[in-house]
């Protein structure tokens, strides 16, 4: 399979798409941006297969509707992927420009000076983190780490 | 239908894109814009566009190309895009009281009645607040007395003006006062007051007489006439005082409701009338109020936009006759998206101004992100509050979790949809609006009101651009034009 595939049913439509063709994050940014018109759903019915479903919030009258939902989401899916291989590609240039804007320019004139610094009041952690704000998810809640697919499958079949 | 796209990724530098109007706007990293057609678009993804092109010579200049990207020249960009991330907190808003002698159909948890005196701030609890406004990193703070109605409590107001102006002869700092007011407690005497301490003044207006009466009720049915009375009086002074009429006069402030939908030349009319020349088109927030007057007050997002593109053309036909007056949302998007620079409005930056661009300080001495988070508290969700003047040191209040969290979560490169959205350059969001609407300070982008309505104003900015009309293009570049109102400024040494 490497076209999407859709399958309709009186309220939703599945688009199914090649693991392989877009990296989840890509799936998943398209998806989200659903979520104002359809309840979404994205699962993984199979190892190589990444599916959304895209179910509508108010009523629909015929497939045609939900179609253009899909073709709507497919375009956006493109839209998506052309916009992280582009970012990706130029990482190397937009960490240069983000490190020159604000790692290694000239501190402003309104900076503190080493007289300010004197009298400045160190005896707090600037770093404390009491809600967890810097804690992965699983750390914060005690969760397990998520596994892969693949992982998932052997487990399962022990 | 046209054949897929066939990237040839290497030939772009880093960018986003948005289909407006049958083009295609495209912005980069550092916020330089272009607006191509479908066939340009095309070449440029494609990677086909010839380097003797009237469209390389486009690209090239405004950066797009990844053969010719300019690092230093995108580095001092996103800088001045991003002048306000090391400056600490700049409007420090001040709620002198909570009672008001005007019942807005609007307005419920941010006032009390007339009896209620307990909702008054004290001198003290003043003082407090702004011995830490004045710690503030920042070298230029603008202290706004809101309310309630801060007339009402002018004796603080006057108290706060005199200790902030002797305190700051210590400390040095650009210092501002401005005041939000609906006037109808204004007496000669008081102006006096504020025209010689240099108070910048601010009322409400919701539009031309009848409207505005039956929004904002005042015991006397007239709360239209005070309000243009005082706005003429002000206007009148600052003339006596020698100041420029074109650059010194008093803004108002416009809430629209279901019912001001229907009116947008009338309501225009009225501003132009009363000698404003900003109109700033905000749809009403959703703090404050019962849900019972929410159905009456509010409406479909889809309805503002309709009637923001309407006002905003007739702004223009009225630029166009020479009038002069501008739209204040359009004017800060096209400030960043012309200029290249953010004017630093704090609900629309990236992260947004809460807790450190601005704090708000209740008239009990509790210490708020933002305004809405006071109102917020007001209606029991106090997740928004930093602290109190008691007890709380300015670096306690810019360290706390709660502005880390609010900073993180209106970083707009942390945003799902915000992150590849062609708009991310110029745009912000609003935690508190977030919070109170979606239940999160992060929100969900694809159904935010706020959103909506950034990206809403943008296509119709964009699109406007797009039409290259030399009369739209010429208002819109005068609506950049920052005249900064220095007789306002307190400045020692």
């Amino acid at each position: 399979m490497n076209a999407p595939q859709r399958k309709f049913d009186a309220l939703s439509v599945s688009v199914t798409l090649p693991a392989d063709s877009h990296p989840p994050h890509v799936v998943q940014g398209a998806a989200v941006s659903f979520i104002d018109r359809c309840y979404v759903l994205m699962d993984r019915p199979s190892e190589s297969e990444i599916r959304v479903t895209l179910c509508a919030k108010e009523a629909v009258e015929d497939e045609g509707t939900l179609a253009k939902v899909a073709d709507a989401f497919e375009a956006r899916l493109s839209s998506s992927d052309l916009y992280h291989r582009v970012a990706a590609d130029n990482q190397v240039l937009t960490d240069a420009v983000v490190a020159q804007a604000f790692g290694f320019g000239e501190a402003p004139a309104s900076a503190p000076g080493l007289d300010d610094l004197e009298a400045f009041d160190f005896s707090e952690d600037a770093f404390d983190d009491p809600l967890g704000i810097a804690q992965t998810w699983e750390e914060k809640h005690g969760r397990p780490t998520p596994e892969g697919p693949t992982a998932k499958k052997e487990e399962e079949s022990k | 239908m046209n054949a897929p796209l066939q990237p040839n990724i290497g030939f772009p530098a880093y960018f986003r894109h948005r289909t407006v109007a049958g083009k295609v706007v495209l912005t980069n990293f550092e916020g330089n814009h272009l607006i191509l057609t479908q066939d340009e678009f095309r070449e440029f993804v494609e990677g086909t566009v010839p380097r003797d092109s009237e469209l390389w010579t486009r690209l090239e200049q405004r950066n797009f190309l990844r053969e010719t990207y300019r690092v230093h020249e995108a580095a001092a960009a996103l800088r001045e895009r991003k002048h306000f991330l090391d400056q600490g907190p700049l409007l420090h808003m001040l709620v002198v009281t909570l009672r008001c002698n005007e019942t807005c159909i609007y307005c419920h948890a941010s006032r009390a009645n007339m009896d209620q005196v307990q909702t008054d701030m004290s001198k003290e609890t003043a003082q407090k607040a702004v011995d830490i406004i004045l710690a503030s990193t920042n070298s230029f703070v603008t202290i706004e007395f809101q309310g309630g109605e801060p007339l009402v409590n002018f004796e603080v107001v006057k108290h706060v003006v005199e200790y902030a102006l002797k305190k700051n002869a210590d400390v040095g700092k650009r210092l501002e006062f401005t005041m939000v007011s609906n006037m109808a407690l204004m007496t000669e005497e008081k102006l006096d007051f504020l025209l010689e301490h240099k108070v910048q003044m601010c009322t409400s207006i919701d539009g031309p007489e009848k409207l505005h009466n039956s929004q904002r009720k005042l015991g006397t049915f007239d709360a239209f006439q005070k309000a243009r009375y005082w706005i003429h009086r002000i206007n009148e002074r600052y003339g006596e005082m020698g100041l420029d009429k074109t650059l010194y006069h008093v803004e108002a402030l416009l809430t629209l409701t279901k019912t001001s939908l229907t009116q947008h030349k009338e309501i225009i009319d009225t501003y132009v009338a009363l000698g404003c020349k900003t109109i700033f088109l905000r749809p009403v927030d959703p703090f404050g109020f019962a849900e019972r007057t929410r159905l009456k007050i509010e409406y479909p997002r889809s309805d503002y936009l309709e009637f923001y593109r309407q006002a905003v053309d007739y702004i223009l036909e009225l630029n166009a006759q020479g009038v002069e007056i501008l739209e204040r949302y359009a004017s800060i998007f096209l400030t960043k998206i012309l200029q290249g620079t953010d004017p630093n409005f704090l609900d629309l930056r990236s992260p947004s101004g809460t807790g450190i661009g601005a704090l708000a300080y209740n008239y009990d001495g509790s210490i708020y992100t933002c305004d809405e988070g006071r109102m917020l508290a007001a209606m029991g969700d106090d997740a928004l509050k930093l602290g109190h003047v008691d007890g709380s040191s300015y670096r306690e209040l810019m360290g706390h979790e709660t502005v880390r969290a609010v900073a993180l979560a209106s970083n707009l490169d942390g945003q799902p949809d915000c992150e590849q959205c062609a708009y991310n350059p110029y745009c912000g969001t609003v935690p508190a609006h977030n919070l109170k609407t979606q239940g999160s300070i992060y929100g969900h982008m694809p159904d935010n009101n706020i959103c909506m309505v950034h990206k809403g104003i943008q296509d119709y900015l964009f699109e406007k651009l797009g039409e290259a009309n030399p009369d739209t293009d010429k208002a819109f570049e005068r609506w950049t034009t920052i005249r900064p109102r220095e007789h306002f400024v307190h400045e020692e040494g």
